[in-house]
Order: C-alpha cells, then sequence, then structure tokens
C-alpha cells in the first residue's frame, strides 16, 4: 500500500543523485537540453503515424543520451513501460477501425490499424524516454531554475521550486502516518474511506501548520512574496559545448523529421 | 486522467499550451494583486502555503482509498480541496505546478500534454466547478450535508468537464481512431463514478478540517478578488482563448493536408508528388549501386523500413553501450 511513496522518495533521491554525477550529459546547461528535448518531442510527435520504420529512428536520441548520462537503458525502458496499459488502450479500436492492408509478412497481412496502434505505443514510451533521461541527468531543481532562466513566471517558478522542496517532507509525513494505520490494518489492501479521510485530514492540517510555520521562518529571513533570483556564482555559464549539443541535436532531430532515412537506405 | 504525448498532435498541445499559459498568466496576477491586499503576516504566508499544499495534494494523490460498494480503490485530484482552502485562481496555480513536477518525477501525463492535462485538470476543477457549484451552493454557515452535496457535485462536474475535454482533444489530435462519440459516452460514464468517489472523499476531508480548523476553510483567511482583476482576467482569457482556437484551427488545416511541405512543393512544380529520375549515366549507376548495396531490394519497402530501423537502432545501442559513460570506482 504504502508502495507509491516510497517510489516517490526514491525517484526524488535517484533524480538528485545521477543529476550530480559528472557525467558528459549532467554538464550541458539545462536549458540547452530543455529546448532539445521539446524538439524531440515535436519532431516525432509530428510525424504521422503510420511512418513506423521512421519513428522507430528516434530511439536513437533517449538510447544515446542514457549513454552520456551514465543511466542504464533498461532502468529508463522499464520506467517507460508504465505509459503502455493507457495509451494502448486508446489506440487498441485502431485495429477495428483501420482494416486497410499496409504490409504482408509471409502471408500474414498486417492492417493499418496494428501499425498505428504500435506507432502510438512506440510514441509514448519514446516520449517518456526523453523526459526521463533529460530529468535524470539534470535534476528537478536544475529543470527548475533552467526553466526559470527559460522565461518561465518567477511566481510560477518559485512555487514549483517551494512545492519541490515539501514534497519530500509531506510523502515522509504521508509515509509514518499510512505504516501506523497500516500496522492496525491487518493486511487490508486499501483503507476504508472513513479512515482514510481522517489520515488524510490529519495530513492536510500537519500541512497547513508547517506552511504556517515555514511561512514565519522564511519571513524572519526577509522573504517578502518572491523567491529571489540565483546569484550568478551559481548559475552555469552558456559555453561552447552547449551551442554545439544544441545544434547537433536539434539539426539530427531535424533531419530524422523531414528525411525518410529508413526508406532511403533499405 | 493524465494525457499522454502519444495520443495528441502538436497542433492541439500548441492550442491547450496557449490556454494555459493565458491561465497561468491571469492566475499570477490574481494571487499577486491578492496577497498585496492581505496583511503583512498573511502575505508571507500566501506562496510558502501554496508550496506545502501543493506537496499535500502530491502526497496524498498516493494513498488510495476504497470506492464503497465496487471493491476497487482510487485516489483524489484535490481541486476541490485546495481551492476551498486557498481560493480558485491560488488552487489553480498550486495544482498546475503539482501538475508539472508530476510529469517531470513520474512522467504521469508528457511535457508537450502539459497544456492539456492542466486545462483538463487543474481548470475543470478549481476555475469551472468550484466558482460555478461549490461556491454557489455553500455559504460561510453551510451544514455538513450541504458541504458534502456540493462537494459531490463539483468534483463529478470537474472529473466530467476534464474527461470531456480529454476526449476532444483526443478527437481533435486524430492519433487515435476510436470515434469521438462512443469515446467521450465511456469516458464521461466512466468519470462519473469516480466523481462521486472524489466528491464523497472531498466531503470527508473537509469534514475533519472544519471540525478542527475552520478558519482556514473558503478562503476566510483570504480576501475576495476585486471585481476589475476578474473583468480583465476574463477579457486576457477571451483573448487568448480565441489566439488558442485560430492557432488550433490552423495547424489542424496544415497537418490535415497529406503531402508534407517538400512533396507539396515538389506537386505545385512538377504536377507529381514525386521527381521521376533523370536518365543520365551517373543516375542509373547509382541507382544500380542502391539496389546492390541495399540489405533488403526485394522487401515491400515499409517492412525493410521496420527492420533497417531496427537495425539501425541495435546498432546504435550497442555503440552507446559500449562508450557508455561509467563513473570511476
Amino acid at each position: 500500500m504504502s508502495r507509491r511513496l516510497y517510489e516517490a522518495l526514491y525517484l526524488i533521491d535517484a533524480t538528485e543523485h545521477t543529476a550530480r554525477l559528472k557525467t558528459p550529459l549532467a554538464q550541458i546547461d539545462a536549458r540547452a537540453k530543455l529546448v532539445v528535448l521539446l524538439t524531440f518531442l515535436l519532431t516525432m510527435l509530428s510525424l504521422p503515424a503510420e511512418r513506423l520504420s521512421n519513428l522507430m529512428l528516434f530511439a536513437i536520441y533517449p538510447i544515446t543520451m542514457a549513454a552520456a548520462a551514465g543511466i542504464g537503458y533498461g532502468q529508463v525502458l522499464r520506467r517507460s513501460l508504465i505509459i503502455i496499459p493507457f495509451v494502448a488502450l486508446i489506440a487498441l479500436p485502431n485495429i477495428f477501425y483501420q482494416r486497410e492492408p499496409m504490409l504482408e509478412v509471409y502471408g500474414v497481412v498486417i492492417t493499418r490499424g496494428w501499425i498505428t496502434l504500435l506507432a502510438i505505443t512506440l510514441r509514448g514510451i519514446l516520449a517518456v524516454q526523453g523526459v526521463v533521461v533529460v530529468i535524470a541527468s539534470t535534476g528537478l531543481y536544475g529543470t527548475c531554475r533552467a526553466m526559470q532562466r527559460l522565461g518561465v513566471p518567477h511566481i510560477l517558478a518559485s512555487q514549483i521550486y517551494l512545492t519541490l522542496r515539501y514534497i519530500r517532507l509531506m510523502v515522509e509525513q504521508a509515509l509514518h502516518l499510512q505504516q501506523a494505520v497500516e500496522s492496525r490494518l491487518f493486511s487490508r489492501k486499501t483503507l476504508p474511506l472513513t479512515l482514510w479521510a481522517r489520515l488524510t485530514g490529519r495530513l492536510l492540517l500537519l500541512s497547513i501548520g508547517r506552511g504556517e510555520a515555514v511561512g514565519r521562518a522564511m519571513a524572519s529571513r526577509g522573504f517578502v512574496g518572491q523567491m529571489p533570483q540565483l546569484p550568478y556564482r551559481h548559475t552555469k555559464r552558456w559555453r561552447r559545448r552547449d551551442s554545439t549539443y544544441l545544434v547537433v541535436w536539434c539539426s539530427t532531430l531535424l533531419l530524422l523529421r523531414v528525411l525518410h532515412f529508413a526508406e532511403m537506405i533499405f | 486522467m493524465h494525457m499522454s504525448d502519444a495520443l495528441i498532435s502538436p497542433s492541439v498541445a500548441a492550442g491547450a499550451g496557449v490556454v494555459a499559459v493565458s491561465l497561468i498568466a491571469v492566475a499570477i496576477e490574481v494571487c499577486t494583486r491578492k496577497a498585496s491586499t492581505l496583511n503583512p503576516t498573511r502575505r508571507e504566508y500566501l506562496f510558502p502555503l501554496m508550496g506545502v499544499l501543493g506537496a499535500f495534494v502530491f502526497a496524498a494523490q498516493m494513498i488510495n482509498f476504497t470506492i464503497p460498494g465496487t471493491g476497487s480503490s482510487g485516489h483524489i485530484v484535490g481541486g476541490i480541496l485546495l481551492a476551498a482552502i486557498l481560493g480558485p485562481w491560488a488552487a489553480f496555480l498550486t495544482l498546475s505546478s503539482v501538475l508539472i513536477i508530476q510529469a517531470l518525477i513520474f512522467a504521469d501525463g508528457g511535457i508537450l500534454a502539459l497544456g492539456c492535462n492542466i486545462v483538463n485538470m487543474a481548470a475543470m476543477s478549481c476555475l469551472v466547478a468550484y466558482p460555478i457549484f461549490f461556491r454557489t451552493l455553500v455559504c460561510p454557515n453551510a451544514s455538513a450535508a450541504r458541504i458534502s452535496a456540493a462537494s459531490i457535485i463539483a468534483s463529478v462536474i470537474a472529473l466530467v468537464l476534464g474527461a470531456a475535454a480529454l476526449s476532444a482533444e483526443t478527437a481533435l489530435s486524430g492519433v487515435a481512431a476510436l470515434p469521438m462519440r462512443q469515446f467521450l459516452v465511456y469516458m464521461v460514464v466512466i468519470h462519473l463514478v469516480i466523481g462521486v468517489g472524489e466528491g464523497i472523499a472531498t466531503a470527508a476531508v473537509l469534514a475533519i478540517v472544519r471540525h478542527y480548523r475552520p478558519d482556514i476553510l473558503f478562503e476566510n483567511n483570504l480576501s475576495d478578488t476585486k471585481p476589475t482583476v476578474a473583468h480583465r482576467a476574463a477579457r486576457v482569457i477571451s483573448l487568448f482563448a480565441i489566439a488558442a482556437l485560430i492557432i488550433g484551427a490552423s495547424f489542424s488545416w496544415v497537418a490535415s493536408s497529406k503531402p508534407d511541405g517538400l512533396e507539396w512543393s515538389i506537386e505545385k512544380v512538377a504536377e507529381s508528388p514525386t521527381l521521376a529520375n533523370p536518365d543520365t549515366n551517373y543516375h542509373r549507376i547509382a541507382a544500380q549501386m542502391q539496389e546492390q548495396t541495399a540489405l533488403m531490394p526485394d522487401y515491400d519497402t515499409s517492412l525493410a523500413g521496420i527492420l533497417g530501423s531496427g537495425a539501425i537502432i541495435l546498432g546504435v545501442f550497442v555503440i552507446a553501450y559500449i562508450f557508455r559513460y561509467q563513473p570511476r570506482r
């Protein structure tokens, strides 16, 4: 029952840990990584679903990025598989609505519906993999700072930053409460509604109490409702390698989108 | 109900993104103005409280409860609950930041689909269901039964509107072939049931908070928004909504035409979507070389492409594995 809470704690810690490693990808400016990630998503998702072979080539991005970030591709793949049930469920009716034959393999006719089902699932998996690899090499705080430097409004960036700060505390608090309840449940899988309401209500009251305490503590240190910009010495300078990374990957992704390499070669 | 990147087209993502960004801009303006009207002590609390309550919603969404009579379990979205404490615009901003963090940590919903998710979940619950239904039904001294009824109605409406928006976005994207009417019916029916569960859960938590801390509920601790700001907000929203419609419509038009830019240009110039190879010696030799060097010349082009792409990916994977970064031990 507490699996998701443990998983959240693990993911937050693991993300910050991998972002702190001195890997080639971690040393690239977070803004460059975010822009390339957006280009990857836009170019990949704008491909028509029938072009499965072209879509497959976009896997080059997460595979290469995972290698450069020192993360096992197996881990990235495992995390991306969670998307399959939701995406496949919505794309499954394609099999029944798109019955035109697309190709034949040893006498077995494969219809357009099967191709688009595979393509949509692959789009979902690749999109998640791109996000997972970039966030793991940048960290949540690094991403937040990059968003701020890319022009995301100050209040929203502060809000994300503050929420991130207190997620760990709140998840730990929820875990303690849930463990206390679980020890009295005698292996029941989920909480009855009344008990859940008491637990969540208690968590909410604790959160509000903590929010007020945090507000007082921040006010005593001069907080006036806005997060200060990071001092210049704490921000990474844009270097030549960041420009190279940006130009090389954006052009590669655009070429993958425009030219049909798979059909040209084979 | 998180929308995935795989199910939307870039044009729909752009349209929803414009709406979400404009709503966030309005929320920021409203919150800033609201903070300036509060007394200094409460002003200092507002933003840290929003952060901590965002973290609370994040944690609370991971604790499931048994839905009575169904044997299944569910969790809260938290929009109505947050709006009852922070007010609609501050709750919208808080829930949007939670959705952004969920997309980053858990890959719940995609980065491109963030605009859709903010509109479907945060805007529908905090900016539509809460002010129109919850606030109308609940007065400051409302009974527990009235609060429960308002919670259930507002939650059902928020989830059904969100589900309808998700169906429309999926249909407009044209990625899945499921007819919109059928998809809409399934989504609305499922979310009606989930909405009742969410409403009961929200009512139960509100009852507990009302018992222990009645001072923090229904924006008692926050002053009301000035009507001028609301009017300006409505104007900005309408402007951006129209812009989103125009952008969405124009992008969809481009997306729906079958040939891509290059093919279209060739078709205009050569009156055929493909160019014929010139019959020169160089071209004949190149074609012959391609035929000899191509790995699967006799295969169906699509299958060859798929197998070829698979081979390239395998090659990239092997190279990436060999040259992967390995931390020094």
